[in-house]
């Protein structure tokens, strides 16, 4: 009988029944106690976002705290395993970096039509 | 061609997520629906297997025209991506070239082509591993028409050779059902096991290197390799549409780019306008003809924004976001009626080879509540 020897499927099926969601591929471990700036949906934004604050206080992003070791998500993906409020003092925590050197590398320039969408894939057809 | 009914495995749902189909069940109710299958004579299979292989021939003439008479305008094609359809139209880069053609079958008259979803299918690992596992756990003795693992293993390890790396990247959007994340890492098992080396990025991640005039991952390295479970249409539309030119020769696509012609169903009055009156194919217009017809738009996916027309009058329709650049119009084909439950074959080709079916049952249109139901033949 045919086998099949699937074991990143089988690894990533249990992963993404195992939580909310599976790790995304963008995260990685922070070495230090990080804060990431993320919109009201609570996925991360670029950092400017939280640090140019209106006047008035009123804003749709805020900090969102990640202690050392959790995974910090990349731009535009769901963060997770922190808190909006720090355990440690926030001066600890610093904003994570991005991932390559700024200015070099531009990101979120394909996606858009996709995250509008439930994905890219076309598994129903029109079948009349 | 029977619909027979069975019944579940104990525990059928841990079975299926062992093999990854976590998007068994939809809305509480099962998409993978092994309380029934359908059962075809091997002559039946035979009818299938050839009018799939006749089709992708058709589809290939049918490129060849729209390449030949400058059709791209038809088909809602930006401008600036068309010099790349025409170059790898004659280069044939490598790629899987699988594809899947939706099709009505009744067992009795030919098979009837609905669409070719070849740039981005899905349903592969349903098709692929969850029905054979199925199959071989419940009808043991019998047979499926499935070799689309082995075929897509064997495409894998046939193109490795010719690719710009062994290192590959694999992109697809962060769909929490799970099923275009899945699909992807089913490919990436069957590309590794082809010995080369997968990483997965979300479409969103992808970088562009202005200085390097190439696409980075999220290490900043350069893709040599990307394969897509995202859409041409949508990548060409984008901001960093533009740049796919800019680094064209630095790395290979896969799937091609002129599967844009193909996938698009603009292709569907080209093919019924040069193989008029064909058995496998509807008659199929940019315009209405006649007060019965499906009105489908070029660009769309999971059944959305169809509408079917019955003697003038709507009798079925679906909602969604598409149809901007235009519809077509396709003559209604009765699904056969199993009590109430209508098949769509999906029949799979890799290059040009056959290389399988799945079903879905749905109603008039086959959107994003039917069921796959998995099949035998003896």
């Amino acid at each position: 009988m045919k086998r099949f020897t699937l074991p990143l499927t089988t690894a990533i099926s249990a992963a993404m029944l195992a939580s909310s969601g599976c790790r995304a591929s963008g995260d990685w471990q922070a070495d230090n106690n990080t804060k990431v700036c993320v919109d009201q949906s609570g996925k991360r934004m670029p950092e400017d976002q939280c640090m140019n604050q209106p006047a008035n206080g009123v804003s749709p992003y805020r900090w969102y705290y990640i202690a050392r070791g959790g995974y910090v998500p990349a731009y535009y993906s769901p963060a997770s395993g922190g808190s909006y409020a720090p355990s440690a003092p926030s001066d600890s925590y610093a904003p994570a970096p991005s991932e390559a050197p700024p200015g070099a590398i531009t990101r979120g320039g394909f996606g858009g039509v996709g995250e509008g969408h439930a994905g890219g894939g076309e598994g129903e057809g029109a079948g009349e | 061609m029977q619909r027979l009914a069975t019944t579940p495995r104990p525990d059928w749902q841990r079975i299926v997520e062992h093999h990854g189909l976590i998007w068994h069940t939809v809305d509480n109710k099962p998409y993978w629906n092994e309380s029934a299958c359908y059962r075809f004579t091997t002559t039946e299979i035979d009818t299938l297997e050839a009018a799939t292989a006749e089709l992708y021939r058709l589809c290939l003439a049918a490129g060849q025209h729209v390449i030949d008479n400058n059709l791209f305008p038809r088909f809602g094609i930006p401008d600036y991506i068309v010099p790349l359809i025409r170059r790898a139209w004659d280069q044939e880069p490598p790629a899987l070239n699988h594809g899947r053609f939706d099709l009505g079958y009744d067992g009795v008259h030919p098979p009837k082509m609905f669409e070719y979803n070849c740039d981005t299918p899905t349903a592969i690992l349903e098709t692929a591993v969850i029905q054979w596992e199925w199959k071989a756990t419940v009808f043991p003795k019998s047979d499926q028409f499935n070799s689309l693992h082995d075929r897509l293993l064997a495409k894998w390890k046939d193109i490795a050779p010719y690719l710009k790396s062994r290192a590959l990247h694999f992109t697809h959007v962060n769909d929490h059902a799970g099923e275009d994340t899945l699909t992807v890492a089913y490919l990436r098992d069957l590309a590794n096991q082809a010995g080369m080396k997968s990483t997965a990025i979300f479409t969103h991640d992808i970088g562009w290197n202005a200085t390097a005039r190439r696409f980075v991952d999220l290490d900043g390295r350069p893709i040599d390799v990307l394969f897509h479970l995202y859409p041409w249409e949508w990548l060409t539309s984008e901001q960093f549409g533009p740049h796919i030119v800019d680094s064209y020769d630095a790395m290979d696509w896969i799937e091609p780019v002129w599967k844009m012609m193909l996938s698009n169903k603009a292709i569907l009055p080209v093919l019924w306008e040069l193989f008029p009156d064909h058995p496998n194919l509807l008659p199929c217009y940019a315009e209405p003809k006649g007060s019965t017809y499906v009105r489908k738009p070029m660009l769309a996916r999971e059944g959305a924004n169809v509408t079917v027309v019955k003697d003038g009058r709507i009798v079925a329709g679906t909602d969604g976001s598409y149809g901007a650049e235009g519809y077509v119009y396709q003559r209604l084909y009765d699904l056969p009626d199993f009590d109430g439950n209508r098949p769509v074959i999906g029949s799979w080709i890799v290059d040009g080879e056959p290389a399988g079916m799945g079903i879905r049952e749905g109603g008039l249109i086959t959107g994003n509540t039917a069921r796959f139901v998995p099949h035998v033949f003896s």
